[in-house]
């Protein structure tokens, strides 16, 4: 579904991303990890076309997507949910909504769309008059998922969903991951808290100063010892009995 | 000040106040959208008022169809000047400040061409409304004033309910809020601010046609009204709608009573003083509280 080939980004430039290669099938969940830095959020920006590579190349469904505005990615299917949620702090919770689903393919069944999402996240339906500003973090969160829902995304691009939220809101980012997924969207996510997006992966790709060093499953990179300590440099890694492993809490 | 003053006072502050606001709008959902300071804004208000008297030249319209005639010209003229000069500049990425003074270049240029066409004179606008004075509580008042105060608010509240209720309404306060947070949900912020300088420019538009049937139209009309509703958006803080509106019938009635209790010689520097006055003692303009929506 999405074939990256040697991508190169540089900010005024600096090198960001230094040759990134990486896949993702149609039904995956891929999860991107990596230190602060990294390259993460950059390589999906360079997919959703926030960001023009300096080279490389990027194909969605084997269409080469250099040129395209993100605003034009978006009527493909590719739905970005950007790092901090980003929701619109002055519109209600109901005009963010129907501002995911501004795409006229998004537009198809739009009803039906904004009353699903009411159902899986009621906090929402609760909220619909109340300013986008006025959500807590965790509702926040739910918005950002409710408003990539509207925008029935074929690729959703996740920058670190669950930053900043307690422990019991993680839980609920994963069921909803989960719940994209089992509707048949593929999924690339980025996360700092590399347990969450590993145990949620089929695959995962390893990124360090803008390389990919690592690639494999995602269980098997969950039990993989050189992932933590080397990669994400957390020096305290242990193996617990039963290969469980126990990796720290992501320090942000 | 007697009760006659008083409500002639009212009316016709709340008459200038509207037109004001209406211009104060365009200039805040213009500075929302791009954070460009429109100083070319009370050209686009002229032109909407010869737009409107030229329709008028030829053929006998209805006060509506002029007031419509006036919108367009001013949409027309603030596309125009969008597509050719400021998103010219945009992809360019030249500064803002080259982009806002830019508009200063527009401002002269607009009243400049304004003077070739129709002229250095100041030009009557016919009367507009026929019938006599309406007595309001034993009060006769001007039926211009009146329908300038009528139409001026059923514009404003038209503008908000395109804000809420439509999706385009809403893309653009999306885009305004967070320009790349609405790209990644589909909306192309390059036609939203381009669709914005049309909303600012058929209000101005209005404006002008109202401003002129109450005095007349002349190539340098909009320069001191341009400034003045700079001064009725800053006392709404310069972000929010309802600011803005409540801005613009501040000022007018501020003006205009000062014009009644002090001078009309004097109306121009007591609104000025009142901008310095805003700016020195609060900022962020008198009308705004944090956190509320436009």
């Amino acid at each position: 579904m999405l074939r990256i080939e040697n991508l190169h980004v540089d900010y005024d430039r600096i090198p960001a991303l230094r040759g990134i290669s990486m896949d993702v099938r149609a039904g995956e969940i891929v999860a991107l990890i990596g230190a602060n830095g990294a390259g993460k959020s950059t390589t999906l920006k360079a997919i959703s076309g926030l960001i023009k590579p300096a080279a490389g190349k990027i194909e969605f469904n084997d269409q080469p997507t250099a040129g395209f505005a993100p605003e034009q990615l978006v009527e493909l299917g590719i739905i970005h949910v950007p790092e901090g949620r980003r929701i619109f702090p002055r519109l209600t919770v109901e005009e963010n909504l129907k501002v995911g689903a501004y795409a006229a393919r998004a537009r198809i069944g739009e009803k039906a769309t904004i009353d699903r999402v009411y159902e899986l996240f009621p906090r929402l339906a609760e909220r619909r008059k109340q300013a986008g500003a006025s959500l807590s973090g965790g509702e926040q969160q739910m918005l950002a998922f409710g408003r990539a829902m509207m925008a029935k995304p074929v690729l959703l691009l996740l920058d670190e969903p669950s930053l900043g939220l307690a422990p019991i809101l993680v839980e609920e980012v994963a069921s909803a991951i989960d719940r994209f997924h089992d509707g048949g969207v593929t999924v690339l996510l980025v996360e700092q808290n590399a347990e969450l997006a590993l145990s949620l992966a089929t695959r995962g790709f390893v990124i360090e100063t803008g390389r990919i060093v690592l690639t494999d499953t995602g269980p098997n990179l969950l039990n993989n010892p050189k992932v933590w300590t080397s990669y994400l440099g957390q020096e305290d890694w242990e193996v617990t009995t039963g290969g469980e492993h126990r990796a720290p809490a992501a320090s942000n | 000040m007697s009760a006659d003053q008083l409500v002639q006072g009212l009316i016709g502050g709340l008459a200038i106040g509207c037109i004001y606001s209406l211009i104060a709008l365009g200039i805040t959902i213009i500075i929302r959208a791009t954070e460009i300071l429109h100083f070319a804004q009370g050209e686009i208000m002229m032109i909407g008022a010869m737009a409107g008297l030229s329709a008028l030249w030829m053929v006998d319209l209805p006060f509506v169809l002029v007031l419509i005639v006036g919108m367009l010209g001013g949409g027309l003229a603030a596309v125009l000047i969008e597509l050719s000069i400021y998103r010219t500049l945009r992809k360019l990425r030249v500064p803002l400040i080259n982009v806002i003074i830019a508009t200063l270049g527009v401002s002269i240029i607009l009243q400049n061409v304004a003077r070739l066409v129709w002229g250095s004179e100041p030009l009557r606008y016919p009367p507009l409304f026929r019938s006599r004075g309406v007595e309001i509580g034993g009060f006769a008042v001007s039926p211009q004033l009146i329908w300038i105060v009528v139409l001026g608010f059923a514009m404003m509240a038209l503008l908000q309910l395109f804000f809420r209720y439509t999706r385009l309404g809403i893309a653009m306060q999306a885009a305004a809020q967070d320009p790349d947070a609405a790209r990644l949900m589909g909306v192309s912020v390059k036609r939203t601010t381009t669709y914005t300088f049309v909303v600012a420019g058929v209000m101005a538009g209005a404006a002008g046609v109202l401003l002129g049937s109450l005095f007349f139209a002349s190539f340098n009309m909009g320069f001191l009204i341009g400034i003045k509703a700079f001064v009725a958006a800053t006392l709404g803080g310069l972000g929010s709608l309802s600011g803005a509106m409540l801005g613009g019938l501040a000022f007018g009635l501020i003006e205009t009573f000062s014009g009644v209790l002090i001078s009309t010689a004097y109306k121009d520097a007591v609104g000025m003083v009142v901008l310095i006055a805003i700016l020195l003692l609060a900022p962020s303009g008198i009308f705004i509280r944090p956190g509320r929506r436009i």
